[in-house]
Order: structure tokens, then C-alpha cells, then sequence
């Protein structure tokens, strides 16, 4: 499920507030960290990042590129990081994307979020 | 790229790989142009991998990098340039960092949505609508050899077993570009080298054959003078015996004369191997040059006389100014002596002093032999010094003005020459005051 990770479609991440209220967004990347995590991308994100202070489980869907198929992960938020090995990979990723329009100074990364993965399950199996 | 997860299809990938190392090895040790082999580099891996659209880049300066060798792009591309930090090539040079994108244009969708409508699209060298790319930056000692870019046009195209297969590619080219870069700078350096060598061996060959010109001509002007001492000595002391003083005053004026050559001939040797080891020491004094040419003109004055030349010098101007007093004498004696040599019975000598903010001007005219443009040019170019005989068959060293342009030369000084062979030659020297 590498290739579904590389942001073809973009995943949906959904989070939950202490009281109940659910959010969900677009992520631009949701990368391959091991065999038992993922990091995703923290660019866009006010209402998700407060949900997650207040509860950390995270559901995210995953679409392959090639033939729809999708699966949905359930994950745990475990650290922000703002360098690493990882993050350097997430954000060359970006910096390279930006650096394709003139104004590639506007699109940062700003940090990565490293998530455990508990569960993976195929919400449909594609063509 | 993807490979189905089955042991055939897994060893049938591991056997290309390895197929294709060998492929590379052989031809990175082939003795043939760098672009030859990554021409058949990328060659084999659209052959054997399927990597259709490749391109090598080298980098200048850290400013940008140049397309080197380049495959499925047709004849365009060679040459063009990416700078660093754009585009996936440009960000992979500036960091020094493989980088792996697929879904480029889905990507740039997001970013383009994100950024704004702001977002002005820059040219991008390779494919135009490339939607996987992997750049794996070449490197040794930490140091940016090239950068070894491969597009697709389909989704997905490279997996991460393509990345890390390219990765280890590209340390073998990477190691092989560098060897090449450093024999071909080696070649570049065995050359100058080569070439310095061979003008300083020009320079020595040059300079032996004036030092075997000038003891020849030497030996051959010592000869002369000392000659006419040991003959002049055995007639003093033959006057001497016989009581006959005023003979005996009398040869001693010859005596004066003979030492009088030897002197001046010893003079210029010495200037000349001070030309030659490069010890010559600049003390700067006021001189007055006034009297520094009348000084000359004294030792020319039988020479003059014996010849009838006249000779006009007066002075029309302060004349001090802050030179070497050697070098003076020098570059003045040579001009002095060749226009008294070159004069023709009854011929006049003109000097002549002008003065302005940053020069003093002094000029030399005759109206002798003068000579052919191309002497003078070599003259002055100093390419050759050849001794030409006086009007009165007087013989020369042929030192004598290359020694006066050098001397000229390190007091700042610069001479000019103008003659023909109809006029006479009119020679300037113009001293910084």
C-alpha cells in the first residue's frame, strides 16, 4: 500500500474533539515511516491540531492510485517533530512541488506528525 | 515498476539488476569519452530497466546544473540548464538528497490550490507533463558530482526497490564521472605544465645563445684593448730607460684610453647579467639628468671628434627628477653611443628636454643610418639582438638597448624609437618626474 501513501488521492483525516465533534480535512502526504508508522504532513491545520490535544486517535482513508482501492487506517498521534530524517523527506517532497512556482518560500512544511498505526482495513478492494 | 510479489518475478528483477551492474562496470571501464559511456549508461537502463526518459546533469559553480547526457528527450535538452533549488533536479543538487515523486501533477494541483492563484508555473527542464520522477544526487566526498534524473508520464512509476537500485547505480557512475573529472584535470595540469616548461626551456635556450654571442663578442673586444696596454706598457718602459719623459707622458693618455673601453665593455657585461639573474636594485635619488647626459657625452667626445659629429644639447628645463642613477646611465650611454656609432662622418646629434606635470621628456635625434621599421619593432619587442656594425665599422654587443628597455622598464620608464633608413632615428625617453 506504498503507492496509495504518495498522496495520489488526497487522504482524509478525520479527528475528534474532547466533546464529540468531528473534523475532517485533506492531507497532502501521509508518509512511511515503519512497519508500524506513518507521519503525516502538518501544513493546514488549526481545528485538527486542537481536536488532537484533546484526543489522539486519528482515522484516515487511503485511496491507491491505479485502482481505487482504499483502505482505512486507524492511527494514535505520538509527537510533533520539526526535523529529522523524515521530516527532511516530507518537506523536499513539498520544496520541490513549490519550487516549481515562483513563490516557493509560501509553502513550508511546518512540522510532521508521527503517528502509530492500529489497524488497517480494506474499505474496498478497487479494480 | 511494480513488481508482482512472487518469488519468479523477484529474482527475475535481482537478475536485470545485477545484469545491468555489470553492463555499467564494463562500460565506466572502458577507455572512451565520459559522455560516450553515460550516453550507453542511460542506454542500458532504457534497454534493460525501462527507464525511457534519463538525463545526466553536472553542476557549476552551485549556481546551476547543465544537462551532460540525456535519453528519450529527442534532441532537446542538451545543454539546458536547471538552477539550484528548482524543480525536483534543482532541489535534489541544493540538498544533496535523493528525492522520489509520483503523482506530480496531482501535487502540483494541491500546492497550486494552496498557494493561491498567485502561483506562477516555472519551466521545468524534462518532461512536460512527467508524473513520477526520481533525482538521486551524485556524490563523493560530500562534494556534487551530477545528478541522475529519471521521469515517467505514468502514475507510480518508481518504487522505492527503483530508488534504492538507482542509489547504487549512482555511486558507481558518480565514483567513475569523479576519476574522469580528476585525469582529465590531470591531463589539463601535465599540459601547462608541459607548456611552462617548454618556455622556460625556450627562455634558457635564448639566453644561452646571447651569453655565447656575448663572451664571443667580449673576448673578442677585450682582446683589443689589452692588447694595446701590454704594448703601450712595454713602450713606456722602453721611453722610461731611455729618459724620454714627454713620450713616456704621452703613452700614458693611451693608457687612459684603453682603460677607458675596458671599463665601459666591462660595464655593459655586468649590467647584462644583472639583466639576465634579475638583481638589479631600483634606488630612487633625485638626479639632475642635465648633468648625468653631459657626463655621457664626455666619454663619447673622442668618438664624436674622430668623426666630425656635431652634437646640440642645451638646457631648456629643470631637469631633476627621482630615478635610479644607474639606470640612467645605462639606458643614456646605449642611446648615446648608438647614435654616435650609426652617425655618418660630419653628422649632428640633437638632445632635447621637455618637461611636463608627470614626465621629462628627453628625445636623441641624429641623422645616421637609421633602420628598417621591422628592426625597430624587434628592437622593442626585445624578440631579437642583433649587433650591427657603425658607420666607422664599430662593433656593438648587441646588449646594449635590450639592456637600456629593461633598465627603462623597471624605473618606469618608456622608450620610443622612430627611424628609417632615409632620416636618421629619433629615440625618446620619457622619465617619470
Amino acid at each position: 500500500m506504498i503507492p496509495a501513501m504518495q498522496s495520489v488521492i488526497p487522504s482524509t483525516m478525520a479527528t475528534v474533539s474532547a466533546d464529540g465533534m468531528p473534523n475532517v480535512t485533506y492531507v497532502s502526504q501521509v508518509y512511511y515511516v515503519d512497519d508500524s508508522h506513518v507521519a503525516i504532513s502538518f501544513q493546514y491545520m488549526n481545528k485538527s491540531w486542537k481536536n488532537l490535544s484533546e484526543n489522539p486517535n486519528i482515522t484516515i482513508i487511503l485511496t491507491h492510485p491505479a485502482t481505487i482501492k482504499m483502505w482505512k487506517m486507524d492511527l494514535v498521534f505520538k509527537e510533533i517533530r520539526y526535523d529529522g530524517p523524515v521530516f527532511d523527506n516530507m518537506d523536499m517532497q513539498l520544496t520541490a512541488i513549490a519550487s516549481m512556482y515562483k513563490v516557493s518560500e509560501h509553502f513550508l512544511l511546518k512540522a510532521i506528525l508521527i503517528c502509530e498505526v492500529l489497524d488497517i482495513k480494506v474499505l474496498f478492494n478497487g479494480n | 515498476m511494480e513488481t508482482e510479489d512472487t518469488n519468479d518475478s523477484v529474482v527475475a528483477s535481482e537478475k536485470r539488476k545485477t545484469e545491468i551492474i555489470r553492463l555499467i562496470s564494463i562500460e565506466l571501464n572502458k577507455p572512451v569519452a565520459l559522455k560516450e559511456k553515460l550516453n550507453n549508461i542511460l542506454h542500458f537502463l532504457d534497454t534493460i530497466f525501462g527507464l525511457k526518459h534519463t538525463m545526466l546533469l553536472l553542476p557549476e559553480d552551485e549556481k546551476y546544473l547543465t544537462v551532460f547526457a540525456s535519453r528519450g528527450y529527442g534532441d532537446k535538452g542538451l545543454g539546458a540548464r536547471v538552477n539550484f533549488g528548482e524543480g525536483v533536479i534543482g532541489v535534489v543538487a541544493k540538498r544533496k538528497k535523493k528525492l522520489r515523486l509520483n503523482n506530480i501533477s496531482w501535487q502540483k494541483e494541491y500546492v497550486h490550490a494552496a498557494i493561491g492563484p498567485a502561483a506562477q508555473a516555472i519551466e521545468v527542464v524534462g518532461l512536460k507533463n512527467a508524473e513520477s520522477q526520481v533525482a538521486i544526487p551524485l556524490l563523493a566526498d560530500e562534494k556534487l558530482i551530477a545528478v541522475l534524473s529519471a521521469e515517467s508520464e505514468d502514475l507510480n512509476f518508481f518504487c522505492h526497490e527503483d530508488e534504492e537500485f538507482l542509489m547504487t547505480l549512482s555511486q558507481i557512475i558518480g565514483l567513475s564521472i569523479q576519476n574522469t573529472q580528476i585525469i582529465e584535470g590531470l591531463e589539463a595540469t601535465v599540459k601547462e605544465r608541459t607548456y611552462h616548461l617548454e618556455m622556460q626551456k625556450q627562455k634558457l635556450q635564448h639566453a644561452n645563445s646571447s651569453k655565447d654571442r656575448l663572451f664571443s663578442i667580449i673576448s673578442h673586444d677585450l682582446r683589443s684593448p689589452v692588447a694595446a696596454l701590454q704594448s703601450v706598457s712595454k713602450l713606456m718602459h722602453h721611453y722610461m730607460n731611455a729618459g724620454d719623459m714627454p713620450s713616456a707622458i704621452k703613452t700614458t693618455e693611451r693608457v687612459a684610453k684603453s682603460t677607458q673601453s675596458l671599463n665601459v665593455m666591462l660595464d655593459k657585461l655586468l649590467t647584462w647579467s644583472l639583466t639576465q639573474t634579475g638583481d638589479i636594485k631600483i634606488e630612487k635619488v633625485p638626479v639632475d639628468l642635465f648633468a648625468l647626459i653631459k657626463e655621457v657625452l664626455g666619454v663619447y667626445e673622442d668618438a664624436m671628434f674622430s668623426k666630425n659629429i656635431t652634437c646640440n644639447f642645451e638646457q631648456p628645463c629643470p631637469c631633476i627628477v627621482t630615478t635610479d642613477t644607474n639606470a640612467c646611465f645605462t639606458i643614456f650611454h646605449n642611446i648615446i653611443s648608438n647614435a654616435v656609432k650609426f652617425s655618418y662622418n660630419n653628422g649632428h646629434i640633437g638632445i632635447s628636454m621637455h618637461r611636463d606635470d608627470n614626465y621629462l621628456n628627453v628625445t636623441i635625434v641624429d641623422n645616421g643610418t637609421g633602420m628598417p621599421e621591422e628592426k625597430t619593432i624587434s628592437i622593442l619587442t626585445n624578440s631579437v639582438n642583433v649587433s650591427s656594425k657603425g658607420t666607422a665599422n664599430e662593433k656593438g654587443t648587441g646588449i646594449g638597448l635590450a639592456a637600456s628597455l629593461y633598465m627603462a622598464k623597471c624605473i618606469n620608464a618608456v622608450i620610443d624609437i622612430n627611424s628609417s633608413p632615409s632620416s636618421g632615428t629619433r629615440v625618446s625617453v620619457s622619465l617619470p618626474v
